[in-house]
């Protein structure tokens, strides 16, 4: 039996293949504080829409933090077979808890839309009735939680461009805010982008970049298909914490 | 030092803790690839498909490589406190706190957290067996599915957010379980360190299990010049990347 793996054709895992601290926070649990920590925050955008192969063709920015050996506490459970659901952090190692995306903003291309919620299981995942609209897939993590955070929008309507059109536009380190329902902002940092032959999606898509939170959005590429009404292929955009 | 004590009156009251059923993750996939933790050798994948009532879930590991011919305790770990799941990340050696060249299963804990299911081969998979080793997997390659493992409550919503850890490795080049070993498991003195220590780690992301569906065709009335421009956009990025600089669209070019 053959187990592979296919983070993006690395060979090492996403979280050792450059010297990140994952966010922590002692003491308190403020989420700016935690985003000062969290350097990095990937964005992920998909589109839909072109025949070629996928494409890959970004690389991760190097991080700059350094591992925090001293600081790990070291939690000690009874000698018992007790090992169970309530063996948590240490107390003074927390992780950033995210927002429930409302608003996403990305001033390069002139976005400022509402986001919904969306649910990405099922034969199609879905995808915002509203053209001019953006959706969090309420499976992936919380935007400023560490991890991808999974936003898709339209690329087109029948009759002309959606909230998606340019985001193929897009260039490294331009900037994505998203807003949440608490009035708190989290800005994410355009990485690299991909595309991929629809219904293919690889877990590269959805899973760990680095671990940090991250962000990506999902829209269409590649060609239209007029007869099945769709394009060939997803384009999607990866983002750091900023 | 006893920083996180825990009772089996602690482990009961946790499990008690039930949270409202979500409705919106049946049919969900969840994937994860393992990596190797304590030199172990170990690769491998993960799938999760949750049952169409989402009550229960099917779970595949595929390993290989492990270099340990002997028991491996699989558990699927998640920093769980009542209904919320913290979104955390796979320990690496540098969470070997003791510094004494093995990050053991309890060094792993505030990174994966503390065990919610045992994946075991047959009867209970409830954390209570999370050290009933007759009932997990052994050898040096692992092909593991098991359905109807029934799904607590409050990971429902939080299955994306939890890890896969598979234990047991060997630390002294024989490639057995040394059950005399003289360091014993940080969670219980009945087993050696080699037999807990976790082997591999993989963190669980829901994917798409279908294409996503986001456009209607209203820019496509030249699909060649859509495709080309995705294709540099793509490539551009990328290039810029490589290089860690930050370019700049000139102004005529901003975006509306
Ligand atoms: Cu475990």
């Amino acid at each position: 039996m053959t187990a592979s793996n296919d983070w993006g054709g690395r060979n090492c895992p996403p979280w050792n293949c450059f010297p990140v601290r994952p966010p922590t926070n002692k003491g308190g649990r403020s989420l700016l504080r935690v985003l000062l920590v969290a350097t990095l925050l990937t964005v992920l955008v998909v589109a839909c829409g072109t025949d070629s192969p996928p494409t890959d063709v970004g690389t991760n920015l190097a991080a700059t933090a350094t591992p925090d050996v001293a600081s790990q506490p070291t939690p000690t459970l009874e000698p018992t077979t007790a090992i169970g659901p309530s063996t948590t952090l240490a107390p003074d190692v927390t992780y950033p808890e995210g927002i429930l995306p409302v608003r996403l903003k990305i001033p390069t291309l002139g976005i400022d839309t509402d986001t919904i919620e969306l649910q990405l299981s099922g034969p199609e995942p879905e995808v915002p009735e509203d053209f001019d609209q953006a959706g969090w897939y309420r499976e992936t993590r919380l935007p400023g939680e560490i991890g991808p955070a999974v936003i898709a929008g339209h690329i087109d309507s029948k009759s002309g461009p959606a909230v998606f059109a340019k985001l193929n536009e897009l260039q490294p380190g331009d900037a994505i805010f998203v807003a949440g329902e608490d009035g708190t902002t989290v800005e994410f940092e355009v990485v690299r982008s991909g595309q991929y032959p629809k219904g293919d999606l690889p877990t590269e898509v959805f899973g760990f970049d680095l671990p940090v939170p991250e962000l990506r959005l999902i829209t269409c590429g590649g060609t239209f298909n007029r007869q099945t009404g769709h394009y060939d292929d997803n384009y999607v955009v990866y983002a750091l914490a900023a | 030092m006893k920083r996180l004590a825990l009772t089996a009156a602690a482990v009961v009251a946790t499990l008690g803790i039930a949270s409202p059923a979500s409705a919106v993750h049946e049919g969900s996939v969840y994937e994860a690839q393992l990596w190797p933790l304590n030199d172990s050798g170990a690769s491998g994948t993960v799938e999760i498909t949750v049952s169409d009532d989402g009550e229960t879930m099917t779970v595949g590991v595929s390993a290989d490589g492990l270099n340990l011919d002997g028991p491996h305790a699989m558990h699927i770990h998640g920093i769980v406190d009542g209904e919320n799941v913290a979104s955390s990340v796979c320990p690496t050696a540098a969470d070997d706190a003791d510094g004494d060249g093995i990050v053991d299963v309890l060094e792993g804990a505030p990174r994966y957290g503390g065990v919610q299911l045992s994946l075991t081969t047959e009867g209970d998979t409830s954390p209570e067996s999370a050290l009933a080793i007759e009932r997990f997997p052994a050898g040096t390659s692992i092909d593991y599915e098991r359905s109807g493992i029934p799904i607590p409550d409050a990971l429902k919503p939080n299955l994306g957010k939890l890890h896969v850890v598979v234990h047991g490795v060997d630390e002294n080049g024989n490639g057995t379980l040394d059950l005399d070993q003289d360091v014993r498991s940080s969670l219980t003195p009945d087993l050696p360190r080699e037999g807990t220590a976790p082997a591999a780690c993989g963190t669980l992301a829901a994917v798409a299990t279908g294409p996503v569906q986001t456009g209607a065709g209203g820019l496509a009335t030249d699909a060649s010049t859509s495709n080309a421009a995705a294709g540099l956009a793509a490539a551009a990025i990328g290039a810029v990347a490589l290089t860690a600089t930050r370019r700049r669209r000139p102004a005529g070019q901003s975006a509306q």
